[in-house]
């Protein structure tokens, strides 16, 4: 198992340096993605304002049940990412990669339930563009407005998730292959950074889609 | 707002900076190897790899501009048909806009300059820095690959629904090269924001940073905060395209002015993406060659912040005629109108800066005098576009296309060709011919006046923008235009050629050729691998010339 020390990579003059640094870029980064999903929430805020009846009525099809669950294994999760981070830093590492192994996992239940979300909308043949069942709809258009929002919103997060799954299982499997090795603490933080603002997005989300319905 | 003129003077008594030579071998030395350039993460090969990118994607789109100029010499538009004219804008626009005046000195001189300036020895996430070239390359071949492939002929605004339902299919791979090439902006701007605050060499307060280390900073910024708006604007309309779903098509309950929104939102900012670092190597060359201290360093400065920050807030000037209501027009009136306050701190101080000093005519000071003209004529007419009443009289015509060319050719291009000059011994290590220089930078002045002055007048008199053809009385002027196109051609070939001649011709350069004061010139032309022997300490102001 590695463990998190002071080395310094040669740009920097020392590890505060080198950690501050890698910090601000990852904060610089964040507000950009904010942005990102910005521009999305705005398209949503307009359509839904000329789509209101359609909008409630496909929103009602979404299941509440899963939603809820699906944000409840986030904020686990996101719980666990910052326990994890405590932990290494105070080179706990068992209970660091621990916490973290599990916090990827629940990203995976996560994703795994989205998948069945989309799957269930396939079937119902609810997917924008594709053989959209328009008869199970009052307002068919504005329900395909919706899903189609649905989709691409909840799917560039499960993208992000996607990332970041991969990146806190690879920081996991990093540190065992590491062997008494050092590893840079700003890693460690930028990694849990980006996994809270992953969460974030999705605590906006599932109102947004989910909760106001009619 | 200068800090108190004794602790200046004191500064300004320095000597130069003495040159040591250094032991180790040049970045251009280092590591020959085709792999030693492609796998690089030194900052300054970086600049040059995208150097050839970005001077390979200016001549694919002056070469349709050309086109689309030789055209325009008959009413009948004689050389191509209409379809393929609207390809050429498209591709012209596109081309210069994102592969061309965003990368262009941020990423080139930027990316070379920034840690020299700062005196690091990189930026602060060169691995980043690396992959934003790739990723940059990787946008441009979707964008290729929509040229070849036939072409698309929505002009560079991709206005919905046209481009979302009725052009050609090609829209999609032309916005999926904006949508990359976006990442690599946002990636520039991150690395350049944590290299300005935690890279800077110990004693160089934000105070002291050189202004066109301010104006890339202030460039970041809003590349980190508009650029993400627009990739998911150019997402929706691929999705739109290809799901059919509405979001921007009226017919299917959507709404094109959000789309006009969202476009804009990124895009006004944009064009302070493309004009402030322009500023940044105005304030540079300005300096060197007056042997002065820039008038007012501080309001500079703050202006370059200024303009950044106002840039958001002035996106809907573009839709005067977009059915917004009439109060919005009011505000974002307003708002445009005040971005020509700090625009105009930065001209009237370049100019004491210029009447103070003692103005060398060198090739870079050349550029920025006409810099200044054409920004002045370029900002003046954009007072006239920002007015409501008149607006809507020049809305779409050429008098809009010769406004923004004075800001963004005038103003860019005579920036990045200054830059360039100013830093062309440092970059390579050789000087290039002064005479020719004087003659290109003079060429591309009058040509470029003369393409571009007529349009304001063809605009005034109604010639609509994006037309293909026009009415008989419209002739003279578009052929003056297209003179003044031929003029500008040939001043843009001849920097290529006797800068390109100045790398095996050339005289060899010294540190420090100009007794310029940046921390750029106390390293070795071209400079060793890591910049510095030993990191500099850095004890007065940016521009503390003593004679």
């Amino acid at each position: 198992m590695g463990h998190l020390s002071q080395q310094v990579h040669e740009a920097y003059h020392d590890a505060p340096h080198e950690k501050r640094t890698g910090y601000l870029g990852m904060w610089a980064f964040l507000s950009s993605e904010i942005l990102f999903f910005g521009a999305f929430f705005l398209a949503y805020t307009v359509i839904r304002s000329y789509h209101l009846e359609g909008f409630r009525e496909a929103a009602s099809e979404l299941s509440l049940f899963w939603g809820t669950l699906n944000t409840a294994v986030l904020l686990v999760s996101s719980y666990l990412i910052a326990f994890g981070e405590k932990a290494l830093e105070a080179r706990k590492m068992k209970a660091g990669l621990w916490s973290w192994g599990c916090a990827a996992f629940l990203g995976v239940v996560f994703l795994a339930i989205k998948l069945y979300e989309y799957w269930e909308k396939a079937h119902k043949h609810h997917i924008p563009g594709l053989d959209f069942k328009a008869e199970d709809f009052e307002h068919p258009h504005s329900a395909e407005l919706f899903q189609f929002l649905y989709f691409s919103m909840t799917g560039l997060h499960a993208f992000h998730l996607f990332v970041g799954i991969c990146w806190i299982g690879g920081m996991v499997w990093w540190f065992r292959s590491r062997k008494g090795r050092v590893i840079q603490p700003t890693y460690v933080t930028c990694a849990a950074l980006y996994w809270h603002f992953v969460d974030l997005v999705w605590v906006f989300l599932y109102p947004l889609l989910y909760l106001i319905r009619a | 707002m200068d800090k108190p003129a004794d602790s200046q003077r004191r500064d300004i008594h320095h000597p130069p900076r003495e040159v040591e030579p250094s032991a180790e071998p040049s970045y251009l030395e280092h590591d020959r190897s085709l792999k030693g350039w492609l796998l690089t993460t030194d900052h300054k090969r970086i600049g040059i790899l995208y150097l050839f990118t970005i001077t390979f994607f200016f001549g694919i789109a002056a070469f349709a501009a050309a086109m689309m100029r030789a055209d325009l010499t008959t009413p009948q538009g004689d050389l191509v048909i209409s379809e393929t004219y609207n390809k050429l804008f498209t591709i012209h626009g596109v081309l210069m806009v994102w592969f061309f005046l965003v990368p262009s000195i941020p990423a080139v001189l930027g990316n070379f300059l920034l840690p020299l300036m700062l005196g690091a020895k990189d930026v602060a996430f060169p691995r980043i820095n690396l992959a934003s070239w790739y990723v940059f390359v990787a946008a441009g071949l979707f964008t290729l690959y929509a040229m070849v492939a036939g072409g698309v002929d929505t002009g560079w605004t991709f206005y919905t629904p046209y481009s979302s339902t009725y052009s050609n299919g090609h829209v999609i791979s032309m916005a999926m090269g904006i949508f990359i090439a976006g990442f690599s902006s946002i990636f520039t701007g991150v690395n350049f924001i944590a290299t300005v605050h935690k890279m800077r060499a110990p004693g160089l307060t934000w105070g002291r940073l050189p202004l066109f280390v301010w104006s890339l900073y202030a460039t970041s910024l809003v590349m980190v905060l508009a650029t993400p708006v627009l990739a998911i604007t150019m997402f929706l309309v691929m999705a739109e395209r290809l799901f059919g779903v509405g979001i921007f098509d009226p017919a299917l309950g959507g709404d094109p002015i959000l789309f006009q929104h969202l476009f804009w939102f990124y895009s006004h900012p944009a064009v302070y993406i493309m004009i402030l670092p322009g500023f940044g190597a105005i304030s540079e060359i300005i300096a060197t060659f007056s042997r002065q201290r820039v008038f007012g360093y501080s309001v500079v400065a703050f202006s370059s912040l200024a303009i950044a920050g106002l840039g958001f807030l002035v996106w809907g000037h573009h839709m005067f005629v977009s059915s917004q209501s009439v109060y919005a027009g009011l505000v974002f009136s307003l708002l445009s109108f005040l971005v020509a306050v700090p625009s105009a701190i930065k001209v009237f101080n370049w100019t004491v800066t210029m009447i103070l000093g003692r103005v060398q005519f060198t090739t870079p000071l050349l550029y920025a005098v006409g810099f200044l003209g054409l920004f002045t004529i370029g900002g003046l007419t954009g007072l006239f576009l920002a007015t409501l009443a008149v607006d809507v009289h020049v809305h779409d015509t050429y008098f809009v296309v010769a406004h923004f060319h004075y800001i963004m050719v005038g103003g860019m291009v005579m920036g990045y060709l200054g830059g360039l000059h100013l830093w062309w011994p440092k970059i390579t290590g050789r000087m290039y011919h002064e005479w020719w220089g004087r003659i290109g930078a003079t060429l591309i002045f009058i040509g470029f006046n003369l393409t571009f002055f007529p349009q304001f007048l063809l605009g005034y008199l109604g010639m609509p923008r994006r037309y293909h053809t026009y009415p008989e009385e419209f002739q003279f002027l578009n052929v003056m235009s297209t003179a003044g196109a031929t003029i500008l051609g040939l001043g843009y070939m001849l920097p290529l050629i006797y800068l390109i001649f100045s790398l095996w011709k050339g005289e060899k350069a010294p540190a420090n050729p100009w007794r310029a004061t940046g921390l750029e010139w106390t390293t070795p032309s071209p400079p060793p691998k890591h910049n510095f022997e030993k990191t500099p300490v850095v004890d007065r102001e940016a521009y503390a010339y003593e004679d």
